[in-house]
């Protein structure tokens, strides 16, 4: 049984829908991350998930118990529903200290004072924050307050955790070290959780799952990998990956195995992408190709299109370059080891070879096929 | 289907307690401000009982147009009505010139530049909005009073042995004067505040752009700290249409008639139609002017929601400027501080007024056992039972008025923030600003009418404290609301639900986590409420029963009995029960904030 | 909802729509139970009534003057057990709280002390807001002999009951001018008085706009005085019906000081030490205690042509329905003082004001010399006619 099920939601705010029939399932222990970009409706999940928002139809079940469902009228209180939620500015009380802000929860609980006291100070410790007891909130660091209301949300111990965007308000260097101590937390307790962000790498480094959402809309849901890898639709393929995959519309001239395609940019010769499935002939298609699964050769080879670059911005470890297709000029973006790109300079012509990537119907953006993965590239 | 829909509505509904709350202070509203002002509209359209003396054969009660074609079309109308009405703009629009000017001057002095003594500005600046804004016109009059006008002339004559010209001593210019030194510290609050909040990096970028600092502060600051202007203005304006007391003071001598000295003549000669006629035409003007406001700036409002990030101000070195500023600011309080008072307390220790010798020095007045040959042989003020009830009287009134302002201004601020965009929201914002339009005379004649007798749920309110006090609070929710609006938009909405989802009901948020945060608007709200109730009069006056004198309603009494030193003597004790109250309030943390 | 809010609205006007002329039943039970109006007896039994007042136990007065508190004090010791709850109030005050409450039906007030003869006359008596009441009997030389009321004051001043007189007049500065510097009513409008006559605002305080409906209802005798001082026949100016209205439009063009109280005129006119004081028009006439408690240097014009100004009656009058009506009786008849003024009349007994007793000396000058000099508020004519001359002093301004 899953611990967390999510049917059919839909909650809207006057005329707007912000969350659509959405439908997820997450198992016990997951980390599941809602991803997408602002206003697509993450927030508002998670916040029907506290019971903070009331959706307008469909159920929610933790565990086997309905906590919301408009047919049969239920609404359980964001009280009730066993859930620690830690908000994105933290909403910790500026009028009271750590250990009172901690302690509210148990304190409502009416556990006895002592052990309200044990508890707090156990888990201020298990978050470095032992001596800051009696602070008050304005007079702690943006990663102590992070803390806090961290250890105010596991103090209670709850079943399921729900997280919006708790690392937006910090710097780089400490969003990576929480980020690092947040998936140290979850493997420590084991609590099925649901986080909230619009940053994809904070994704891809923390989920078990992610579930990528659009306008109110669920689009995909999968493995950081699959997600990456195999986007459902086109909505996926450019939100993911920084920078964006290459989208390049093309037409199919062969069914294949393996399919041909003849990209518009490049429409002198067919190139062959390698996977088991057919493509309809004549179909209008958008290859898409991540910018690591680009090659650059020096030299023509079969199957490459020629480009010019452009520019290139090595950040150390590695290197992305911009490139420019001949004939109908389209941008194309390129990743990959800073030693294979440093030789090149603007100007000079370059050879491109699509190493892997996805294929998607230009009328629906779905996904027809991926090509070049060590699968063979089948659904 | 249909019906757990409907519940499910009703539970949403509960579940949002700004929504339920918001529509039990609809419902409120409803009966106390709307259905007055309903009143109030039916009746210019009804005659009253002076009808029949105008119109043969009229019945009061009667449907007419009579008092609205008199008002704005009758032969009469320049002398009742336009004529007052030009004044009463003009005076609205001068005092809001000199009063937001010098009030924004103030505050970015006290808040953005190296000025010395911050901590008594701060505090004094205040002031002249504590004390009634009559004391500087009766200490304007002691001053400027010409020989002209009879009886000792003022300090001016008696020191240069001409009079000042009349135009210095009754009518614009002293009114103007008066009403905007007493409105000066709405602005100073105001944009006290805004300034403080303003992102000092947002100014520094354009510094860094090379603008000068005169083009900061017109492209940077002034935009963002408008919305806070646009409030200061609306008050300003409000109150400069809606004042009697001072008007009366420095008008009538000259027959300079305003808009609200002739509506309380209006109410005074009991010709309620045409009063109620002026009073909706006095509502009408300031609802336009808020509307008017909110069109101009309303869509910045969000501007000014507090960060508390912003980096601090580095203060502005004045350098040249810092001894004429400082001197501006000590001129300031001087005249309009200590002048107004100490000439009033001086006052009370003449045995025989307007005599500057000390061999005329009494204590009489304060502590007299009463002679006939003075006073009619009222007994001093610390021995006169009578005054020292009604001193009881106004405390307790203005103690419990302000207690409830406090704690409807954080219910008022909590259902219209948390509610922003909705009607409901915008609803109640609307109609707690209306008795601010009201005049009090009016409000408490309405308020007699309606609420004397048992109506629907409500018992006989008449000659109740409750009556009194339900009244100072209606008409003085403006003042209850916009500080409990500006408290509660500084508290985050998560804070709340993060007490919700410890499963904290309602009731335990509010008085775990919105009151202690809320503290600093309910103390303002108090504030405010309690200096206001300190010398309310007109409102009131139709209202009180024997036992409920206060203060105010036996200030006028005497004044018009010539006991004067007495009038003057608990004028004082207002001052000094308000300026104490302020001072203790300040103590608990709290200031005013609009 | 907006139907029921606009019925609510509706029920509420008409229950101010009081046009009581005909006794409802709870009114003739009062007035029966009270013995008043048509139920008071010839001869009153003081006994009875002072031993239903202790039942009663208290009596409410509204009181125009605030001077009521030794006299109270002095009520209090003559007829202990009852309570007085005194409350100063202006005339019209009394009046919209009065009907307001009346309207509610709410009984609060038992005794009213106000002038405002007009109202008082036309609206309050006739609707039954008010009753009047006469005592049969005042006290005599002290609380233990009596006199027939009717002895000694005259029937005019009895319906309504007048409780003592006031006026309002020209007062002059008797240490610049060692007599009145006016002949007449008409000097106030000479150059020589621009901007040298003080009033308070007639929109303020009805009496003096009662002083100003005088001035027109007597015209004649104004144009009469104005040919006695002058030796010519007053011209009118254009559209101005009478000499009543040209000496109110000549008044206003030569800048009369309007004031907010009368007491800020008076002491403008007395206070001592000027060169050129000014000189008062319809000032209450008991200011002259100002003299001795602000060193004031005020004295009357009496001797001007045509008067010089009004004299006001002060009522006493039961309100309807009164809940304490023999409470009432007592302090009325209290307050009318005894032959020798009394402790009841006391505080009224001043420079400046008058009993209707003719068996009271006054402090300065008789009633009889006051009303020669002065004109009685005509109600009939202000109720007619009254709201023109207002509407014409608002349409000089």
């Amino acid at each position: 049984m899953p611990d967390i099920r999510i049917d059919n939601l839909t909650k809207r705010f006057g005329e707007v829908t912000a969350v659509n029939r959405l439908a997820l399932d997450i198992a016990h222990g997951e980390f599941v991350t809602l991803l997408g970009p602002s206003g697509c409706g993450k927030t508002t999940t998670l916040r029907c998930l506290a019971g903070l928002e009331e959706p307008n139809e469909g159920e929610l079940w933790f565990g086997d118990r309905c906590v919301f469902s408009d047919r049969k009228g239920v609404f359980i209180s964001p009280g009730a529903r066993g859930i620690g939620l830690v908000f994105q500015n933290y909403a910790l009380w500026p009028h009271m200290t750590v250990f009172y802000n901690v302690a509210f929860g148990l304190r409502k609980k009416g556990l006895p004072k002592a052990e309200i006291r044990r508890r707090v100070t156990e888990i201020l410790e298990l978050l470095g924050l032992q001596g800051y007891e009696d602070r008050y909130p304005s007079e702690l660091s943006g990663g102590q307050q992070q803390r806090v209301a961290l250890a105010r949300m596991i103090v209670t111990e709850p079943q399921i955790l729900l997280f919006d965007e708790p690392l937006s308000n910090l710097d780089a260097k400490l969003r990576m070290t929480l980020r690092a101590e947040l998936k140290h937390l979850h493997s420590q307790i084991g609590a099925t959780t649901v986080y909230v962000t619009h940053d994809q790498v904070e994704a891809l480094t923390l989920s078990t799952r992610i579930a990528v959402m659009n306008q109110g809309v669920l689009q995909q849901v999968g493995t950081p990998a699959e997600v990456y890898h195999h986007p459902e639709n086109l909505f996926v393929a450019e939100f993911m990956g920084n920078p964006s995959a290459n989208l390049i519309p093309a037409t199919v001239t062969e069914e294949g195995p393996p399919p041909k395609v003849m990209l518009k940019p490049y429409p002198k010769m067919p190139i062959a992408l390698q996977a088991r499935a057919t493509l309809p002939q004549g179909k209008e298609v958008i290859v898409n190709v991540r910018p690591e699964d680009v090659e650059i050769k020096a030299i023509p080879t079969s199957e490459a299109i020629p480009a010019v670059l452009t520019a290139t911005l090595p950040t150390g470890s590695e290197c992305v370059s911009y490139l420019k297709t001949k004939g109908e000029a389209l941008e194309i973006v390129t990743k990959g080891p800073e030693e294979m790109h440093r030789p090149l300079r603007p100007g000079q012509e370059v050879w491109l070879v699509l190493k892997r990537g996805n294929v998607f119907d230009e009328e629906t953006g779905k996904r027809l096929l991926s090509f070049g993965f060590a699968d063979g590239g089948t659904n | 289907m249909n019906s757990s829909r409907a519940f499910q509505r009703l539970r949403r509904l509960l579940r949002r307690p700004e929504r339920a709350w918001g529509l039990a202070l609809i419902v409120g509203l409803i009966v106390f401000v709307v259905i007055p002002v309903a009143y109030m509209a039916l009746h210019s359209f009804m005659f009253d009982s002076l009808g029949p003396r105008y119109v043969r054969g009229a019945q009061p009660g009667d449907w007419t147009l009579f008092y609205w074609t008199r008002v704005l079309t009758g032969s009469l109308s320049r002398a009742i009505f336009w004529e007052p009405f030009s004044h009463s703009l003009i005076i609205a629009i001068l005092m809001s010139a000199i009063a937001i000017p010098l009030g924004s001057l103030f505050a970015w002095l006290v808040v953005r530049t190296d000025i010395p003594l911050k901590g008594l500005f701060n505090s004094v600046l205040i002031i002249p909005y504590i004390v009634p804004s009559w004391t500087i016109g009766l200490a304007w009059l002691t001053v400027f009073k010409a020989e002209r006008f009879g009886g000792q002339p003022g300090l001016f004559h008696s020191l240069f042995g001409v009079d000042p010209p009349a135009w210095v001593g009754y009518g614009l210019l002293p009114i103007v004067i008066s009403l905007g030194a007493h409105y000066v510290p709405y602005s100073f609050i105001l944009l006290r505040g805004a300034l403080a909040s303003v992102d000092a990096r947002l100014e520094e970028s354009a510094e860094i752009l090379g603008a000068k600092r005169m083009e900061i502060l017109r492209k940077i600051t002034f935009p963002l700290v408008l919305p806070a202007l646009g409030s200061a203005f609306v008050l300003t304006f409000g109150k400069g249409l809606g004042e009697f007391a001072c008007q009366a003071f420095l008008g009538l001598p000259i027959r300079y008639y305003t808009l609200s000295t002739r509506v309380y003549s209006a109410f005074e000669h009991r010709q309620h139609g045409q009063g109620y006629v002026l009073t909706m035409i006095l509502i009408l003007m300031t609802t336009l002017t808020v509307l008017a406001n909110q069109k101009l700036i309303g869509a910045r409002k969000k501007f000014t929601t507090i960060s508390g990030k912003g980096a601090r101000h580095k203060p502005v070195k004045l350098g040249a400027w810092r001894i004429p500023a400082t001197g501006l600011l000590l001129a300031f309080v001087l005249a309009f501080v200590v002048a107004p008072i100490g000439l009033i307390a001086w006052e009370t220790f003449m045995r025989y007024e307007g005599q500057y010798s000390l061999s005329n020095f009494t204590l009489h007045y304060w502590v007299g056992r009463g002679d006939p040959m003075l006073a009619d042989g009222q007994p001093g003020i610390f021995r006169s039972s009578f005054i020292l009830g009604a001193i009881k009287n106004s405390v307790l009134l203005a103690g419990a008025t302000a207690l409830a302002s406090g704690v409807i201004g954080i219910l008022l601020g909590y259902a219209v923030v948390r509610a922003r965009g909705t009607w409901l929201s915008r609803t109640i914002e609307f109609l707690s600003f209306t008795p601010y339009m009201i005049p009090g005379i009016a409000f408490g004649g309405i308020y007699l009418s309606i609420f004397a007798r048992k109506w629907g749920p409500l018992p006989a309110l008449y000659g109740t404290f409750a009556l009194l006090a339900i009244t100072c609070v209606a008409k003085y929710l403006p003042y209850s609301s916009s500080s409990g609006i500006s408290a509660m938009h500084q508290i985050d909405p998560t804070l709340e639900e993060a007490a919700e989802i410890h499963g904290e009901g309602w009731l335990g948020r509010f008085r775990k986590v919105i009151l202690p945060l809320a503290k600093g608007g309910f103390l303002s709200a108090f504030l405010l409420t309690f200096i206001t109730t300190m010398r309310v009069l007109d409102l009131i006056v139709l209202l009180v029963t024997p036992q409920t004198r206060t203060m105010t309603s036996i200030i006028f009494r005497y004044q018009q009995q010539g006991y004067t030193q007495h009038a003057y003597g608990i004028m004082l004790l207002i001052v000094g029960i308000t300026l104490a109250g302020h001072y203790l309030v300040r103590r608990l943390g709290g200031r005013i904030q609009f | 909802m907006k139907r029921g809010i606009l019925a609510a609205l509706a029920v509420l006007t008409l229950g101010l729509v009081l046009v009581a002329q005909e006794l409802t039943p709870a009114q003739e039970a009062w007035l029966k139970a009270a013995q008043l109006g048509p139920y008071q007896p010839a001869q009153e039994d003081w006994d009875a009534i002072y031993q239903a007042a202790v039942q009663e136990g208290k009596v409410v007065l509204y009181s125009l003057s605030s001077r009521y508190p030794d006299m109270v004090e002095a009520f209090k010791a003559a007829f202990p057990g009852i309570e007085v709850e005194a409350y100063d109030m202006t005339g019209n005050e009394q009046i919209e709280k009065l009907t307001r409450e009346q309207a509610a039906g709410i009984y609060n007030v038992d005794v009213l002390f106000l002038s405002n003869e007009t109202t008082v006359t036309m609206e309050l008596l006739p609707q039954h807001l008010v009753w009047n009441y006469v005592p049969d009997t005042l006290f005599g030389e002290d609380l233990e002999h009596f006199v027939a009321t009717r002895d000694v004051i005259a029937e005019q001043f009895l319906i309504p009951l007048v409780h003592s007189f006031e006026s309002k007049v020209v007062f002059y500065n008797f240490e610049a001018y060692p007599t009145c510097p006016l002949q007449s009513l008409w000097d106030l409008t000479l150059p020589e008085w621009k901007g040298r006559v003080q009033m308070k605002d007639p929109m303020l305080t009805e009496e003096n706009m009662n002083f100003l409906q005088m001035v027109v209802m007597h015209a004649d005798e104004m144009a009469a005085a104005y040919e006695a001082e002058f030796g010519q026949p007053l011209k009118l100016s254009p559209g101005i019906p009478n000499a009543g209205y040209e000496w109110i439009k000549r008044l206003i063009e030569n800048d009369i000081v309007l004031t907010t109280s009368d007491g800020d005129a008076a002491k403008a006119c007395g206070a001592p030490g000027q060169e050129r004081p000014p000189v008062t028009c319809s000032v209450a006439s008991s200011k002259l205690r100002y003299n001795d408690s602000k060193g004031t240097k005020l004295a009357i014009c009496w001797d001007i042509l045509p008067v010089t100004g009004l004299t006001k009656r002060n009522f006493l009058l039961i309100a309807n329905q009164a809940p304490h009506p023999n409470a009432a009786k007592l302090l009325i008849r209290f307050m009318l003082g005894d032959s020798n003024g009394g402790a009841g009349f006391a505080p009224w007994n001043v420079p400046g004001g008058w009993s209707p007793r003719t068996d009271v000396t006054p402090k300065a000058a008789t009633l009889d010399q006051v009303l020669t000099k002065t004109w009685l508020i005509d109600t009939n004519w202000v109720y007619e006619h009254g709201l023109e001359v207002q509407d014409f002093w608002l349409s000089q301004q």
